[in-house]
């Protein structure tokens, strides 16, 4: 049965999956061609990090959206049909469920892998001063756990509120932007501190996006 | 009407009246200019220029200096501190009084009997003043002879004052010692500010030789790192040949002829001989900062406890001609090698991975996919 899913999860989010992982494959080395068009001369412990710098953030957004386009494509495919498919087949809904969420995990995989390849290549290509090291494992772990964090958030909206998902999940940033506006104009700027810092700081749930996500570093 | 805005108030009428009666003698005296000399005349408007001057200055004291005349004092354990807030309600009041409470025990217990020299003027002032109206605040710390300002987000909060008040007598412990001015000291006496991680990454990707090979380990560096800045032979003291190029691109350079800017342009292009060539020329810009040096500052502290404080604090004729290093490896009372390797150790430690990283963020971060994975599994709603 599960075979069944993922190859359903496959071929509904096939396209996403290959864009999301070229991106994913070729960021590092665009990143850093951005800064220092080239790679082949030496460069000092400044420049490297420099030349990572923006790595980090913009692959937690790439995490981000795997997780965002895992969930939507599948969900979209089975509600053009009305969920005929999730519906007729001979399982309980909650075992349906955990079906779909293990191959949409399953499949962050893809993004992942294609990540560590690129981390590697530009890896090869930069020569790191001796008063630093590379993390390729940290980071593509990381990238692996923001997206796995980020398809859990997704699916779970999703597949609680249905297709009304859109609009709760509008509505709740906007709620969170409004509030910590209202605060913040009010005086308690340290309450929006507090619950921000409880959300970014471990064990927070947001922690994984919050933590270091350099790829060269002391 | 408080005191001041009495005297900013006569002041202001003052002014206007003599500004009035300049205007009203040339206007009004028969013949009006014509009946002068162009030369009494001039002499006339010179004098009304000094005296408008004065009355500026005058007036500029009152704003500047003669402000912060309390409104309220607190005499704590032998310690003045004068404090006033413009627009504070009465809680405000007392979450000031709170913080300067907490602040001064806070000191008493970091500086021991050093305290009072270390608060060395007749009385410390606060100054609290709000915004707008919503809530934001400046906190004004003055010791009589500068002042530090601390803008909040908030309205203000006990530990605010506190802060300031150890903050202040942190810049006070530098600034009273010849050898400690190149370094900060505003964190010194505060254990809430950790600036030890930020030290070690900034001389592990330092741009000087020297900065990095005390990041790799090597502690005749970190001693270089730590010792004053002496700019003059920064070149050969804290560089090598191959950060010649980033000294070149960041340093500041007096050489106007052609001839440095040409070399300089090759330099820049990479050609290393060419670096080589200008870079005595060049004044770098100090590479480590006076954060870097306040942590042997704030590590001495820690090693001493308050009879280090107390050692600073205290002035004997010897320690003139002690280098900041000395000075302060024997403020903590140990020697100058064990100073800088203990240094070393608890700078760098501060990379090691903190809570949060490696095997508990796997953790968490699973649990709470987990989590959510459970609740989406509790209803179906198409």
């Amino acid at each position: 049965m599960f075979g069944q899913i993922l190859y359903t999860q496959v071929k509904w989010s096939r396209a996403a999956v290959a864009v999301l992982s070229a991106i994913a494959f070729v960021l590092p080395a665009l990143l850093w061609r951005a800064v220092h068009q080239g790679w082949m001369r030496e460069y000092s412990a400044l420049e490297v990090m420099r030349g990572f710098a923006v790595l980090g953030p913009a692959l937690g957004v790439v995490a981000f959206f795997v997780g965002f386009i895992l969930v939507a494509q599948a969900w979209a495919a089975d509600a053009a049909t009305r969920h005929v498919y999730a519906l007729s087949l001979p399982i309980p809904w909650a075992r349906y469920v955990a079906l779909r969420y293990g191959a949409g995990a399953l499949l962050l995989l893809v993004p992942t892998i294609a990540l560590w390849l690129g981390v590697m290549l530009i890896l090869s290509l930069v020569t790191i001063p001796e008063s630093l090291n590379a993390y390729p494992g940290t980071v593509t772990l990381r990238f692996l756990l923001a997206a796995l964090f980020s398809y859990s958030v997704m699916f779970a909206l999703q597949y609680l509120s249905g297709k009304r998902a859109a609009y709760i999940l509008l509505t709740a940033l906007v709620g969170v932007f409004a509030f910590s506006l209202v605060l913040g104009l009010a005086g308690y700027g340290e309450v929006v501190d507090a619950v921000t810092g409880a959300l970014l700081r471990w064990p927070g749930p947001l922690a994984v996006f919050a933590s270091d996500w350099m790829l060269v570093d002391v | 009407m408080s005191e001041p805005r009495l005297a900013i108030a006569g002041l202001a009428i003052a002014r206007g009246a003599l500004a009035l009666g300049v205007a009203a003698t040339l206007a009004l005296s028969p013949g009006g200019a014509a009946a002068q000399s162009s030369l009494e005349l001039r002499a006339r408007a010179d004098s009304a220029q000094r005296r408008a001057t004065l009355l500026r200055e005058a007036y500029r004291r009152v704003i500047e200096q003669d402000a912060p005349i309390a409104d309220r004092t607190l005499s704590l354990d032998g310690v003045t501190l004068r404090y006033r807030g413009m627009d504070l309600g009465s809680a405000d009041s007392v979450r000031v009084v709170e913080g300067v409470t907490r602040g001064l025990a806070r000191l008493r217990a970091g500086t021991g009997a050093a305290l009072p020299a270390l608060l060395d003027t007749a009385a410390w002032s606060l100054d609290v003043r709000r915004r707008g109206p919503f809530g934001s605040s400046d906190l004004y710390v003055r010791d009589g002879r500068t002042n530090w300002r601390h803008t909040l987000k908030h309205p203000i909060q006990a530990t605010d004052v506190e802060a300031g008040l150890l903050t202040r007598a942190g810049d006070r412990l530098v600034e009273r010692t010849e050898q400690l001015r190149d370094r900060m000291g505003w964190f010194a006496l505060r254990p809430d500010v950790a600036p030890w991680g930020e030290v070690a990454r900034r001389l592990a990707t330092n741009w000087s030789a020297a900065g990095r090979a005390c990041a790799a380990g090597a502690l005749a560096s970190c001693r270089l790192v730590l010792e004053r800045y002496r700019p003059k032979e920064a070149v050969t003291r804290y560089f090598e040949p191959r950060d010649y190029r980033d000294v070149v691109v960041s340093g500041a350079s007096s050489a106007t002829d052609s001839l440095f800017f040409a070399s300089k342009a090759r330099c820049v292009a990479g050609a290393d001989s060419a670096c080589a060539r200008i870079v005595r020329d060049i004044t770098p810009a100090d590479p480590f900062g006076g954060a870097v040096r306040g942590t042997l500052l704030a590590h001495a502290i820690e090693l001493g406890g308050d009879a280090a404080v107390a050692r600073l604090v205290e002035r004997r004729p010897a320690d003139a001609d002690l280098e900041a290093i000395s000075l302060l490896a024997d403020a903590a009372g140990v020697s100058e090698d064990s100073l800088i390797a203990s240094w070393h150790r608890r700078t760098f430690a501060a990379l090691e991975p903190a809570s949060g990283a490696g095997v508990p963020l796997i953790l968490s971060t699973v649990a709470w996919s987990g989590l959510l994975f459970v609740a989406s599994r509790r209803r179906r709603y198409l």
